[in-house]
C-alpha cells in the first residue's frame, strides 16, 4: 500500500518535471518511472550487470559480451538515469555507448563512431537547439526521450561558424549565453571551461561568455550553482554564437548520487566571494517565514550582525556602513525593513545574491569591506507567471513574462505589510503603535537586436513606525537605473549605466504643539558607468572602465510642524562630491594550473562647494573651542581633493583535479561615513562624506586559501584566513550629538582597526541532504591613541569593535524526504557581542547611577538559536493552473532566550540589570505561497 | 486544502512575536573593580543656602549592596573670578552648607574648591551665575489613563535655555478602615487608640533626571515638559496631591552632561539607544589630572513652586477598593490576640458584634489596611491646607 502509494507519488512527481519541460499537454507513459535504476552493484560482471538493469527498466543492451567478459562493475545508484550510471561506469575507459529513441544501448569499445551518432540519426532529422524548442509543444514525449535527448544534445557535434570541409588553423572565438532551459534566466557566474588546451571563462552578470580556442573540435564543460552540469561538443571553423541552456536542479526530481564537475570552487580564481541563489534561500528556515536575503547572508562565514533586530552587516569585521550593497546595480542606503528585522528585497524577485569579502573585482569600489550584488530575475521569456504569497506580516505579488516575444521580459512585484492591526490586538501598552513597509521592484530588459541590449531597474522601499509614542519614524530608497549594453563583436562589449540612487527619512513629533517639529535628511547621487569587456584570448580577459558619481546630501533639515511650533527652521549645510574612478583588470591563465586576476582603481574624489569650511587650530584637540573660523567655498569649487590608488590582486593555483591554493591583495577606499552611536543601523544615521576635516576610509586585506572537494566534488570544503587593517574608522566621542549638528568632526574621530580570521566552511550543495556549516574564528579590534583626535579611548590600546565575536558556529541543513516535503535545520552559535557595563555606582540626582570607563569590556552571553521548518508542495495535479506550496516552522524552536543586549538601569532610585531578547521564545510560522 | 491562512491564527502568531520580545532581570558577573571617584552634586544657589554633597563611588553589586560611602572631613569652598571666597560648613552624612543665602552676583564667575581629608584638591570650571526666571505653571493632563504632570516656563530675556527639575512629592492618604483600638504588644491586651492611624502623609524626592532645552526654539518657553507620571488609581491621588518643583538653570555643557548621565542610567537596553559612555564633568582634581571625577556644577538662582491636585479633580472612578478583607471576629483571648496581632500581620479595628464589655472580640484587617503610619506618617506637614 505504501509501496504502491510512493510509486505513484514518484509517477506524480516525474511528471510535473516533465510538464515543466514541456508546457503542452502530454500524455504519461507508464514505464517513464520504471526506467531509474537503483541497486548496490557489487562486483558484478558487466553480462550481470546488464541484465540486472534490463530488469528494472525498459532498456536493451547491445554488446559483444566477448569483449566484456573481464569486466567487473562496483557502482551504488540510487533512482539514477541511465546515461549518468553508464558514464561512472564507463569512466576512464575506452568503452562508449549510445541509446537510442527505443531505449536500445549500444556499446562499444573505444570507437568514437557511436558517440558521433546524432540524437536524429536514426529519425534522420536534424537535431539543433532549435529544434528542441519545437519539441516543446507537439512530439510525444516519453520521460526516457527527454533523457535520451539530454543525452544527444551533449553528444551531438555542434558546428560553429561556416562549415569547411577541412579544419582551418589558427584560433577562433566562441560566445554566447548561458541560461536556465525552463525560464530562459541568464546565469551569471557559470563556468565554461575546456580540458584539453586548458581555457576557462566565468559568465559575467548577464550569463555571456567568451572563449577563444583553436580551430577544431572541443568540448565545452559548463558548471553552475544550482544546474546540472553538462558539456556541448562543437567543432570551430570560424567565429560563432552558441548558447548553452542548462537544466536546473530543482526539477529534477531523482538524482545521481554520483556527480561530477562541481569543482567550481576549486576551478575559479574568485576568492572569499559566496553566491546563493534564491532556491537555497528559501530552504532555509526564516523569522516569520519572510525569505530573507540578508539573513542567509548572515549564516555564511565571515558575515555578522550585531543582533536579531539588526540586518545590518559587518563582514570580516568591517562595520555596517562599508558594505556596497547593490541591487540591479542601484545602491541601497537602508536594506533593512521594520526596524532592521527584515531586509528590504522581496525574495520572489531575486535571482541570487553575490557577496565579496576578500577578492573584490576592480570593477566595485567606494566601501571598503565587501560588495554584496543582489540580482533579480530578467523575467522568464517563455510565458508571463507569477507567484502570490501570504506570511503573517506581509502579502506580495509578482509577475513576470514576456513583453515583446523573443525581445522583451519583464518581472515586478511589490511585497506590502498588514502588520498594522496587529498592534490593535495586542495589549494595551503597544495599541498606540504603527509600523508599516512597502517594497517595490521591476526590472525590464530588452533586446533591440543581437548586439544591443536595454535594461531597466527601478526599486522603491517604505518604511513607517511609530512605536507606541508619538514620534514617528519614515524612512524611503528610490532607485532607477538603465543600462545599455553594445556588443562590438563577440569579444568585446560595453556596458553603459546611468541611474539615481536615493535615500532619505524623516523624523517627526507632534504631540507637544510648542516642541512639534519634523527632521528631514536625504542622499541623493547621481552615476554614471561605463564598463568594457575584452575577451582578449584565452590567456586574458581584460574588464576595463570608469565610474562617477555626483553626491548631494541634505544632512538635516530641522522644521516646525503647525502653526504653535515655536522650533527654529535649522538647516544643515548640504554637502556636495564627486567621487570618480577608473579600472583595469586581467584575468589571466597562466598555465592550466595557476591563474592571476589583476586590478588596479585609480579614485579621484572632490569635495564641492557651495559649502562652510571650518578651521581648527592644527596642534590642539579638534573642539569646538579650537575652531579657527570657516572659510566660504562658492559652488562648483573643489574644496578638497582625495584620490589615490586601489590594487586588487588575487591568484589561484590548482594542486590536483579537487585541490587548489588562492590568495589574494586588495586594498580600497570609502569617502563616505555612516555616523551612528547605536550599535545596530538606525534610520536616523547620519551619512557623512568626506571633507578637509574628516579623511576617507581606506581598507587593506589579505588573504589565503585552500579548497578542496570529496565525495566527486559533491562535498566542497575551503579554509580561508584573512589579515586586514582599516583606516581612519570614525568612531564618536562620549556625549557625541549625532543628528543636526553643524561641526560633526568635534564630536567623531578616526580610529585604526585591524581584523583577521580563519573560516572553514563545509558545503554539500547537492543530493537529499544538502546544505552548509561553517566555522569561523575572527576578531575585530579597533584603537584611538591619538590625543589631538579627540578622547582617548580604553587608554589608547586596541578594544573589541561592537561586532567583534570569535567564535562563530552555523549549520544551515535541508533534508528532502519525498518530492512534496522537505525539512530544514538550522543551528547557529555565537560568542556574544562585546558591550560596554558599567565599572561602578553612585548615586546622584536621587538615584543610583552608573560609571562607566573602558569601552566595549564585556559580552553578552553566546548565542545559541536553532530553527526548523517543513516545506510542502502542493498536490501535483497536471492540469491544475496554481501550483501552490506550504511552509510550516519555528524559529527558535528551543526557545532560548538569546541577548541582544545586557544592560544597567536606574529605576525608582535604584540600579537594576536586565537581558534583552528580541525573539526571546519559539516562534511558529507559517506561510502559503501560490504560482501560476 | 485551505487556500489561505485564517485571520485567528495570524493573530496569535503576531502576538507570539512581540511579546516574545521580552527583558528579564539579569546580573552579570563583573570584574570587581575598586571604583572610589568622588561624586560632586549640588548647586551653587543664589536663591537658597549653597549646598553640596560629597560621597564616593561603589562597586556595582547584585542588589546594590555595597558600602555607601560619603565624604567626611573635607573643606569646601565655593570661589568666584574676584578672589572672593565662601566656606561651606559641614553639615555631617557628606553635606557642606552656606549658612544663609550667599550673595552671589550675574557679573562674577564661580567655582567650587575642594580639599578632601586625604589632601587631594579639587577645582571645577568657573561657570557663569545664571538667575532661574520662575515656573509658569504646573498643570496635568489624564494619560494612559495615568495622570501626567508637567511644568511650564518661559524666559521673556531669552537668555536661560538650559533647565533642570527635580521634585519632592507629598499625597494624603486614608486606610480603608478606621480604628479605634490598637494592640498594646507589652501587655497582650487591645486598647482605645490614642492616635489617629486613618489619614496620614507620604512623601518622596523625584529619583530620575528632569531637562528642558528650548535652544531649538525661536523664544525661550518650556511647554509641557513631563515631569512626575502618577499610574492609573494610584494612592497618590486618592485624596490630595502635592508636588514642590525646584527649577535650576544650567549652561549647554551641564546640560549636555545632564543628558548624557540620563541616557547612560535611564534610557539604555532598547534597539536603537545609543551605548553608554563616560563622561566628563567639569571638576577636575588638580593633584591627580589623571583622577576621575564625577559631576557638574552650575551657578544660578533657583526657582521653587508647589501645586496641589485633589482626588475630586480627577474623573471619577481613580479610586479602586482595595483588598482589605474584614475579619469580623479575633477572639479576645491572650492566645489569639498574640497570634493575630502580635505576629503584626493584623490591627485591630473595632469591637466585634455583639456588642459587649469587655468585648468578646474585635474586628480586624490587615496592617496596611488598617494603619496608614505603617506607608506614611500621621504629622500633617507644614505646608499642607
Amino acid at each position: 500500500m505504501i509501496n504502491s502509494f510512493i510509486n505513484m507519488m514518484k509517477k506524480i512527481s516525474l511528471l510535473v518535471s516533465f510538464i515543466l519541460m514541456f508546457t503542452a499537454k502530454q500524455t504519461f507513459a507508464q514505464e517513464a518511472a520504471d526506467n531509474l535504476i537503483s541497486g548496490d552493484f557489487q562486483g558484478l560482471t558487466f553480462n550481470d550487470f546488464v541484465q540486472r538493469i534490463e530488469s528494472q527498466t525498459t532498456f536493451h543492451f547491445y554488446y559483444d559480451p566477448s569483449q566484456f567478459d573481464s569486466i567487473t562493475v562496483t557502482i551504488s545508484i540510487n533512482k539514477a538515469h541511465l546515461p549518468s550510471v553508464l558514464d561512472k561506469v564507463f569512466s576512464n575507459t575506452n568503452w562508449r555507448y549510445m541509446i537510442d529513441k527505443e531505449n536500445r544501448v549500444f556499446v562499444t569499445k573505444g570507437v568514437a563512431l557511436a558517440l558521433d551518432l546524432p540524437y536524429g540519426f536514426f529519425t534522420g532529422k536534424h537535431d539543433t537547439t532549435e529544434t528542441i524548442a519545437k519539441k516543446k509543444s507537439g512530439a510525444p514525449a516519453y520521460i526516457t526521450q527527454k533523457v535520451t535527448q539530454e543525452i544527444s544534445i551533449e553528444n551531438k557535434l555542434y558546428d560553429i561558424g561556416i562549415k569547411r570541409n577541412y579544419i582551418p588553423k589558427g584560433n577562433v572565438n566562441i560566445a554566447g549565453y548561458i541560461r536556465d532551459a525552463q525560464t530562459g534566466e541568464s546565469l551569471a557566474g557559470a563556468l565554461i571551461y575546456v580540458e584539453h588546451p586548458h581555457a576557462q571563462v566565468n559568465t559575467d552578470q548577464f550569463g555571456y561568455y567568451s572563449l577563444v580556442l583553436p580551430a577544431g573540435r572541443h568540448t565545452l564543460n559548463v558548471i553552475s550553482p544550482g544546474m546540472f552540469d553538462t558539456k556541448r561538443q562543437v567543432m570551430l571553423y570560424s567565429d560563432g554564437k552558441f548558447d548553452i541552456a542548462m537544466e536546473e536542479k530543482v526539477v529534477k526530481l531523482k538524482e545521481v548520487l554520483i556527480e561530477t564537475g562541481k569543482e567550481k570552487n576549486i576551478r575559479s580564481t574568485n576568492m572569499g566571494m559566496d553566491k546563493i541563489s534564491i532556491v537555497a534561500m528559501k530552504q532555509v528556515p526564516a523569522v516569520m517565514g519572510e525569505v530573507d536575503v540578508l539573513r542567509t547572508i548572515l549564516t555564511l562565514p565571515g558575515v555578522k550582525s550585531v543582533g536579531e533586530a539588526s540586518t545590518g552587516l559587518n563582514v570580516r569585521g568591517g562595520a555596517t556602513d562599508q558594505n556596497l550593497i547593490l541591487f540591479n546595480g542601484a545602491n541601497i542606503y537602508n536594506p533593512s525593513h521594520l526596524f532592521g528585522f527584515f531586509s528590504a528585497f522581496d525574495p520572489d524577485l531575486i535571482k541570487d545574491v553575490t557577496l565579496y569579502k576578500s577578492a573584490i573585482p576592480a570593477n566595485y569600489g567606494g566601501r571598503i569591506s565587501s560588495v554584496l550584488d543582489i540580482t533579480s530575475l530578467d523575467g522568464n521569456d517563455k510565458k508571463i507567471s507569477g507567484s502570490a504569497g501570504v506570511g503573517p506580516l506581509t502579502g506580495k505579488f509578482t509577475i513576470q513574462g514576456p513583453l515583446i516575444k523573443d525581445k522583451t521580459t519583464f518581472v515586478a512585484g511589490v511585497r506590502t505589510t498588514y502588520s498594522d492591526w496587529l498592534f490593535k490586538v495586542l495589549p494595551k501598552q503597544y495599541n498606540k503603535s504603527s509600523a508599516s513597509f512597502q517594497d517595490a521592484t521591476i526590472h525590464i530588459s530588452h533586446k533591440i537586436n543581437a548586439k544591443n541590449n536595454i535594461y531597466f531597474n527601478g526599486y522603491l522601499s517604505g518604511d513607517k513606525f511609530n512605536l507606541n509614542n508619538d514620534t514617528t519614524y519614515a524612512y524611503h530608497n528610490r532607485n532607477a537605473n538603465i543600462k545599455w549594453k553594445h556588443s562590438f563583436n563577440n569579444r568585446f562589449y560595453g556596458l553603459l549605466t546611468a541611474g539615481i540612487d536615493h535615500y532619505d527619512y524623516k523624523v517627526s513629533a507632534s504631540d507637544n504643539p510648542v516642541n512639534a517639529y519634523e527632521l528631514s535628511y536625504s542622499i541623493k547621487q547621481y552615476k554614471m558607468n561605463a564598463d568594457f569587456s575584452y575577451f582578449l584570448n584565452n590567456k586574458h580577459k581584460i574588464a576595463f572602465g570608469l565610474s562617477s558619481i555626483y553626491y548631494n546630501i541634505h544632512s538635516g533639515t530641522f522644521n516646525p510642524l503647525g502653526k504653535q511650533s515655536l522650533v527654529i527652521p535649522d538647516t544643515v549645510e548640504a554637502e556636495q562630491a564627486l567621487e570618480s574612478a577608473i579600472y583595469l583588470s586581467d584575468e589571466y591563465s597562466i598555465s592550466s594550473k595557476l591563474s592571476l586576476d589583476a586590478g588596479v582603481r585609480y579614485s579621484l574624489y572632490n569635495y564641492l562647494g557651495p559649502k562652510h569650511i571650518s578651521t581648527y587650530a592644527t596642534d590642539l584637540p579638534r573642539q569646538e573651542s579650537n575652531n579657527t573660523g570657516s572659510v566660504f567655498y562658492p559652488s562648483g569649487k573643489f574644496i578638497k581633493t582625495y584620490e589615490g590608488p586601489e590594487y586588487r590582486a588575487s591568484a589561484r593555483y590548482t594542486l590536483s583535479e579537487n585541490t587548489s591554493i588562492k590568495a589574494s591583495y586588495n586594498t580600497l577606499r570609502q569617502y563616505i561615513h555612516e555616523i551612528s552611536n547605536t550599535a545596530t543601523i538606525s534610520p536616523t544615521d547620519v551619512w557623512k562624506l568626506s571633507d578637509p576635516n574628516i579623511k576617507p576610509q581606506s581598507g587593506r586585506q589579505v588573504s589565503l586559501g585552500l579548497y578542496k572537494n570529496f565525495k566527486s566534488n559533491t562535498i566542497e570544503t575551503s579554509v580561508e584566513i584573512y589579515y586586514k587593517w582599516i583606516e581612519n574608522y570614525l568612531d564618536y566621542k562620549s556625549g557625541a550629538i549625532l543628528i543636526q549638528n553643524h561641526h560633526i568632526e568635534t564630536d567623531v574621530f578616526t580610529t585604526k582597526g585591524k581584523s583577521y580570521g580563519i573560516e572553514v566552511l563545509l558545503k554539500k550543495a547537492t543530493g537529499k541532504l544538502n546544505g552548509w556549516a561553517s566555522y569561523t574564528f575572527s576578531r575585530s579590534l579597533i584603537r584611538q591613541n591619538d590625543p589631538l583626535a579627540g578622547e582617548i579611548i580604553n587608554n589608547g590600546n586596541y578594544y573589541p569593535s561592537n561586532f567583534d565575536q570569535p567564535h562563530n558556529v552555523s549549520l544551515i541543513g535541508n533534508y528532502r524526504i519525498t518530492h512534496r516535503y522537505s525539512v530544514s535545520l538550522n543551528v547557529i552559535y555565537s560568542t556574544g557581542r562585546p558591550i560596554t557595563l558599567p565599572t561602578g555606582v553612585f548615586d546622584y540626582a536621587g538615584s543610583a547611577r552608573l560609571l562607566y570607563s573602558n569601552r566595549n569590556e564585556y559580552r553578552i552571553p553566546d548565542y545559541f538559536r536553532t530553527d526548523f521548518s517543513v516545506n510542502m508542495l502542493g498536490d501535483h495535479k497536471v492540469k491544475q493552473a496554481t501550483h501552490n506550496s506550504w511552509t510550516f516552522g519555528v524559529y527558535n524552536w528551543l526557545g532560548r532566550k538569546n541577548a541582544y543586549s545586557v544592560y544597567f538601569i536606574s529605576q525608582n532610585g535604584t540600579v537594576k540589570g536586565y537581558k534583552l531578547s528580541i525573539f526571546g521564545s519559539a516562534i511558529p510560522f507559517i506561510t502559503y505561497n501560490i504560482r501560476f | 486544502m485551505k487556500k489561505y491562512c485564517s485571520r485567528e491564527i495570524i493573530i496569535c502568531l503576531l502576538a507570539v512575536f512581540f511579546l516574545a520580545t521580552c527583558k528579564i532581570p539579569y546580573n552579570p558577573v563583573l570584574k570587581s573593580s575598586d571604583t572610589n571617584s568622588l561624586v560632586v552634586e549640588g548647586y551653587i544657589d543664589g536663591a537658597a543656602p549653597t549646598s553640596f554633597k560629597l560621597s564616593r563611588s561603589r562597586r556595582l553589586s547584585n542588589g546594590d549592596t555595597a558600602t555607601r560611602r560619603v565624604e567626611l572631613n573635607a573643606r569646601v569652598s565655593i570661589e568666584d573670578d574676584h578672589q572672593n571666597i565662601f566656606p561651606l560648613n559641614e553639615e555631617g552624612n557628606g553635606v557642606y552648607s552656606s549658612t544663609g543665602i550667599l550673595n552671589f552676583s550675574t557679573a562674577s564667575q564661580y567655582r567650587i574648591h575642594i580639599i578632601t581629608s586625604n589632601g587631594s584638591e579639587y577645582l571645577s570650571d568657573l561657570v557663569p551665575f545664571k538667575p532661574s526666571p520662575p515656573i509658569d505653571s504646573i498643570g496635568w493632563k489624564i494619560k494612559d489613563n495615568g495622570v501626567q504632570i508637567f511644568l511650564n516656563t518661559s524666559d521673556p530675556n531669552n537668555s536661560t535655555k538650559y533647565y533642570r527639575w527635580e521634585y519632592n512629592e507629598t499625597w494624603q492618604f486614608h486606610t480603608s478602615y478606621y480604628s479605634n483600638y490598637e494592640y498594646d504588644p507589652n501587655n497582650n491586651t487591645v486598647v482605645p487608640r490614642t492616635d489617629q492611624v486613618y489619614t496620614c502623609w507620604q512623601s518622596d524626592n523625584s529619583t530620575a533626571i528632569f531637562l528642558g532645552s528650548s535652544a531649538k526654539l525661536a523664544n525661550d518657553v518650556i511647554n509641557e515638559a513631563p515631569l512626575a507620571y502618577i499610574p492609573p488609581h494610584d494612592d497618590k491621588l486618592s485624596v490630595l496631591y502635592s508636588i514642590w518643583v525646584k527649577q535650576y538653570v544650567l549652561d549647554a555643557n551641564g546640560y549636555n552632561y545632564w543628558i548624557a548621565m540620563k541616557s547612560n542610567t535611564e534610557s539604555v537596553g532598547s534597539i536603537f539607544d545609543p551605548q553608554p559612555n563616560e563622561t566628563q564633568g567639569n571638576i577636575h582634581c588638580i593633584s591627580d589630572p589623571a583622577e576621575t571625577v564625577i559631576g557638574y556644577i552650575n551657578a544660578g538662582s533657583s526657582f521653587e513652586k508647589r501645586v496641589f491636585i485633589s482626588n475630586g479633580d480627577l474623573p471619577p472612578g481613580w479610586n479602586l477598593l482595595k483588598d482589605c478583607p474584614l475579619y469580623p471576629n479575633i477572639p479576645n483571648n491572650p492566645d489569639s490576640l498574640k497570634f493575630y496581632f502580635g505576629g503584626g500581620g493584623f490591627t485591630p479595628i473595632g469591637v466585634a458584634d455583639p456588642p459587649r464589655f469587655p468585648p468578646a472580640g474585635y474586628t480586624a484587617s490587615f496592617i496596611e489596611c488598617v494603619d496608614c503610619t505603617f506607608k506614611g506618617t500621621n504629622i500633617k506637614p507644614s505646608f499642607w491646607p
